[in-house]
């Protein structure tokens, strides 16, 4: 008698202790999957910040919290895009070819869908706070159009990038109908793209300030929750149109929706500059300002006065106490101690150094033998003073950040109707409401109302929670995509039950990652972003009292250290992102297993390393964002003309995906605070370049393998020649 | 419920293609007559000489495409030629092509192929001594099954992407802890090789352990294997396959290929599964999920899919018409009660266009229970 598989007719029958062991096991792997991911950034955030920089971790207990939330997040939300969201996308794609929307044929339906999930992809994910923190210590006497953008007119911002992302996506389905390559559309959009930036680079310098909002906009809109759908779906419609020759295969369209936002908020700056209707900053009296004439006369009035508020304010600011003045003060506790101590013993008591400034720099030469012409001298600077200071700093014990509130990062008071109008309350830019900040608030006729000077923000405001963001991340493009597919199409996806436990995993693995990523990775990169300025300059380490000294005497030495901090960071982050992670597994996947997810991977992260290094370098050194940005794009042109089609898809989606929620925090404190140092208008800049880097990268390795390739058509009698 | 047009005398044209040659070799065999061509992703397999440059970037696998089709006896032969003469398949590294015959087919009125029901029974014609190996595994574990084989002189292992199951649909929603996503390893192989490389493979895969998956082997009755399996590099003035040829040809046969490490002890100590009969349903891809729980109902052990285009479909439409293949194996008394009862399913379903095949399958090999 053969063996037998065993087959039982029944639905399987499992004990209670059975089934959570399943669970576990399960649980386990995918947790171990996300640390793997996640082990290197951190290991190396927290080497750096100990040993290189040698301070020690502010609220490490919070953050080592963050971080193991982060990861369960992150586990979590995989398993959604895995079981829910990909499935959702890509049995809606292969339907929507095939059957009529209420009677609307299919392409029109399509098209129509497209740009209906493109546009809400942007307001459910909004990067715009992003950009806003990127943009906090812009200075409205400064750069007054960058300004409006930024504040009074960031509604419209978004509404730009919304509609931008919505011909991306239209476009992108578009093409796969019609069998169309990506190169034309690289070609077109990136020399556009280069005369507007070349155009606005030479003609004004308001407009000039501009560019860095513009290219970063690009590499921010789209988010961890919006790649994945859109992958999906365009893998779907692919399955059915693209038949024969065309090696349309789904990507494309992240590409697209990257360099459409570009071009929609150049031409928004454009237009406001045009229509003069922008901040008019009345008293600046830089050069350009001079010559700019009168402009800004359509700009709403109390719209203009808000922003002469803010210029107020920034200039009572920079007039206050300076960070060396405070870094180098003593409580008074502290002086009668010293003083007690020096009328003592004569010296300084341990832990205190005299530290000298010079004002002046004329030196007063004393001859020590007068009768001598050439005789030594004692020399002495005029203007120089001597001040007492606490050698090192204090940083705080606490291992846990008092004010951080878990409920409220969790909820924000389950405000949940997002308001893109948010006004400047947060003047000092460290990202949180402080008490006094709000000067005004919105009344219920819609107006601003000036006439508070403290207390807490009256209007709606952007700033989700953690729960909050994940729902309307997530919930809002689901229900559409859903509907569509049951009530419009009439297909229902073969595991109902499935899907939802995906959502729900996917609402619940974001709302953590958010959660984490508050109390865990913001911290952590601002202590460390703010605090590896050290390495070429005398700082204030971040949260603590006292200060550092810059780790190297040269200047140019301590920026490249951050350099390659921002190099080996960028790469970390970047294996983390995942988004990215998606886009490995779906190229994995189309391919059957012939890219592997690692392949892209590490040719991505090579290349956000590059950007990241190179944006770092333009703020440290303020360089101008078009020499950075021109040559690579150019050089681009070249490579993805000579590249296989199917690189030019990866390559270029994949620099949409790379600036996500880990990379962002981290390299965006590092950029304002290197910034901060260094005279930098604005913090842009640096995300754009990390965008263009794995471009290259991924297209470079794309044209190394293809060289190895076998030739398949060689002759069995070459080779016995060859033997 | 109509009749099914029922042949004896049909064989399972089965075409490994690099991407490259795939639209011409397809056009060619359907002037030639073969019918319903469906086509299926697949990766080709490649040995890589470690190290860490290679495991941070592991280069691509070559892109491949596996072409399927139910052809009648009559014509197989001219098909064959056709497919070797367009797709210059008798060159190293060009690709493959073998037939198995069927055990018998069933189609459906509307299935387009254009095979006569008829009943005379054949003799088996099993001449070239090759064999298929099909191996089912979890995803991601089909690289290392793949390297056993290669390293046991398994030309090409052809790798496509499917879904399977079977204890896992019978779990309500803990199945979400195991995707049903599977990788399907393919290889032909000299039949003296078969023993080796079978073990091998499963041994590489675990096959025998629980919910590792299930692997068989179909006798395959003429074939011409060439596929490609190493990277070279363009420095050297032959690749090793050509230099593997080559050598053949020397010695006159691939005696000597085998001679290299007769010492190790291949045999795999399990029990074989033995004269099971395999079922394949060829089905449109929206209805797959139907039959495939018709199968599982109707008391199949496992069930797995691959999804392919049909390249020659009628549709009106410039669309892809997509395919699903679902597959079981049965022992061989449950052939004709299951056939039975997936069809009447089919056809309460109201499915007008599907077709059976059955493929006589030697031994197979998963994990038993106990």
């Amino acid at each position: 008698m053969a063996p037998e598989q065993s087959s039982d007719q029944s639905k399987l029958q499992l004990s209670l202790q059975q089934k959570v062991s399943i669970l576990l096991s399960f649980a386990k792997d995918k947790v171990v999957e996300q640390i793997q991911c996640v082990w290197f950034i951190i290991m190396y955030l927290v080497v750096f910040q100990i040993l290189v920089l040698g301070l020690p971790i502010v609220y490490s207990l919070m953050i080592a919290v963050g971080i193991l939330i982060v990861i369960v997040g992150l586990a979590f939300f995989m398993e959604g895009l895995r079981l829910g969201l990909m499935p959702l996308g890509e049995t809606l794609g292969s339907t929507l070819p095939r059957k009529k929307i209420l009677g609307i044929p299919c392409l029109p339906a399509s098209l129509a869908f497209g740009f209906v999930l493109g546009a809400f992809a942007t307001f459910a994910e909004p990067a715009i706070g992003v950009l806003r923190a990127a943009g906090s210590g812009v200075d409205p006497t400064a750069a007054p159009l960058l300004w409006t953008i930024l504040n009074t007119g960031a509604a419209m911002l978004v509404n730009c990038v919304g509609v931008g992302v919505g011909i991306a996506v239209l476009l992108g389905v578009l093409r796969f109908y019609k069998g169309w390559s990506l190169k034309p559309f690289i070609y077109a959009g990136v020399i556009i793209l280069s005369c507007i930036t070349l155009y606005m680079q030479f003609s004004d310098d308001r407009l000039r300030h501009v560019l860095g909002l513009a290219w970063d906009c690009g590499a921010v809109t789209t988010g961890p929750v919006t790649v994945p759908l859109v992958l999906a779906l365009g893998i779907g419609v692919c399955r059915i149109v693209s038949t024969g020759g065309s090696s349309n295969t789904g990507f494309g369209v992240v590409t697209l929706a990257s360099l459409f936002p570009i071009l929609a908020v150049m031409s928004y700056a454009n237009y406001l500059f045009e229509t003069d209707n922008y901040y008019m900053a009345k008293h600046s009296t830089e050069e350009w300002h001079v010559k700019a004439g009168v402009y800004g006369k359509n700009y709403p009035k109390d719209l203009q006065k808000y922003g002469d508020i803010v210029a107020a304010e920034r200039l009572a600011a920079s007039a206050g106490i300076g960070e060396t003045e405070l870094a180098w003060s003593l409580s008074s506790s502290e002086r009668k101690e010293v003083g007690d101590y020096l009328k003592a013993n004569q010296k300084l008591p341990e832990g205190y150094a005299l530290k000298t400034r010079i004002s002046e720099g004329v030196i007063v030469p004393n001859e020590i033998d007068k009768n001598s012409t050439d005789s030594r001298e004692n020399v002495e600077v005029r203007g120089a003073k001597t001040y007492l200071v606490r050698e090192g700093f204090k940083a705080p014990d606490s291992v846990w950040n008092e004010e951080a509130d878990i409920k409220e990062a969790f909820t924000n008071k389950f405000d949940f109707f997002p308001n893109t109008f948010k006004p400047e309350e947060d003047k000092n830019g460290n990202g949180v409401l402080d008490k006094g900040e709000d000067f005004y608030s919105i009344n219920s006729e819609g107006k601003i109302d000036y006439s508070k000077t403290n207390g807490e923000l009256d209007g709606p405001d952007q700033d989700r929670g953690a729960l909050e963001g994940a729902v309307w991340a997530i919930v809002p493009l689901c229900s559409i995509l859903l509907l569509v597919l049951m009530g419009g199409l009439r297909q229902k996806p073969k595991y109902l039950d499935e899907l939802f436990i995906g959502i729900s995993c996917a609402v619940i693995g974001m709302c953590l990652f958010n959660l984490g990523i508050a109390l865990g990775l913001t911290p952590l990169g601002e202590q460390l972003g703010g605090n590896v300025v050290s390495s070429f300059t005398s700082i204030q380490p971040w949260q603590s009292e006292g200060f550092v000294d810059p780790l190297f005497k040269s200047s140019t030495a301590g920026k490249c250290l951050a350099i390659l901090f921002g190099f080996i960071l960028g790469y970390g982050a970047t294996l983390a992102e995942p988004a990215l992670n998606a886009l490995g597994s779906t190229v994995e996947k189309i391919t059957v297993g012939a890219f592997k997810k690692n392949l892209l991977m590490q040719a991505v992260a090579t290349g956000v390393a590059l950007g990241i290094a190179t944006g770092v370098a333009k703020i440290a050194f303020n360089l101008e964002l078009w020499y950075l940005l021109i040559p690579p794009y150019a050089f681009l042109l070249i490579l993805t003309f000579f590249s296989s089609e199917d690189f030019v898809n990866f390559g270029w989606d994949s620099a949409g995906v790379t600036t996500g929620p880990i990379t962002v925090p981290l390299v965006l404190a590092m950029g304002l605070g290197i910034g901060a140092k260094t005279g930098a208008i604005d913090g842009f800049g640096v995300l754009s370049l990390a965008s263009v880097g794995p471009i290259i990268t991924v297209l470079t390795v794309g044209l190394l393998v293809k060289k190895k390739k076998p030739a398949p058509s060689e002759n069995i009698d070459n080779a016995m020649e060859a033997v | 419920m109509s009749e099914l047009k029922i042949s004896k005398n049909v064989s399972l044209l089965t075409l490994i293609l690099p991407k490259e040659t795939v639209g011409e070799v397809s056009t060619a065999i359907s002037k030639e007559g073969a019918k319903g061509i469906i086509q299926i992703s697949a990766r080709g397999s490649v040995l890589n000489e470690g190290g860490f440059l290679q495991k941070m970037f592991p280069p691509p696998a070559p892109e491949q495409q596996l072409l399927q089709a139910l052809v009648p006896d009559s014509k197989i032969e001219e098909i064959t030629d056709k497919a070797i003469e367009v797709g210059k398949l008798d060159k190293v590294g060009s690709g493959a092509v073998f037939t198995i015959s069927c055990n018998d087919a069933h189609f459906s009125e509307k299935f387009p192929a254009n095979i006569e029901g008829s009943n005379v029974t054949r003799d088996n014609n099993s001449t070239d001594n090759l064999e298929a190996i099909c191996c089912i595994c979890e995803i991601g574990v089909a690289d290392d099954i793949a390297k056993a084989a290669l390293q046991n002189g398994a030309p090409g292992p052809t790798v496509t992407f499917g879904e399977g199951g079977g204890v896992r649909d019978k779990i309500p929603l803990l199945r979400i802890t195991k995707g049903p996503e599977k990788e399907f390893v393919w290889c032909v192989v000299d039949k003296s090789d078969s023993d080796a490389i079978f073990a091998d493979m499963a041994r590489a895969g675990k096959i025998t352990e629980p919910g590792r998956g299930f692997m068989y082997s179909i006798p395959v009755s003429s074939g011409l294997i060439n596929v490609s399996s190493t990277v070279s590099s363009s420095a050297h003035g032959a690749n090793m396959e050509q230099i593997i040829a080559a050598l053949d040809d020397l010695k006159e046969g691939k005696d000597w290929r085998t001679s290299i490490d007769s010492s190790k002890g291949k045999s795999l100590k399990t029990t074989y599964l033995e004269n099971l009969v395999g079922i394949y349903c060829i089905v449109p891809r929206d209805n797959y999920s139907e039959v495939y729980d018709a199968i599982l109902d109707s008391g199949a052990p496992g069930v797995s899919t691959n999804f392919g285009v049909m390249i020659d479909s009628d549709s009106d439409q410039q669309q892809n018409e997509e395919w699903a293949l679902v597959y079981t194996s049965v022992g061989q008394n449950s052939v004709n009660d299951l056939r039975s009862a997936v069809e009447n399913k089919i056809s309460t379903l109201g499915i007008d266009r599907f077709a059976f095949y059955t493929l006589p399958i030697p031994r197979a090999l998963t994990y038993l229970g106990g």
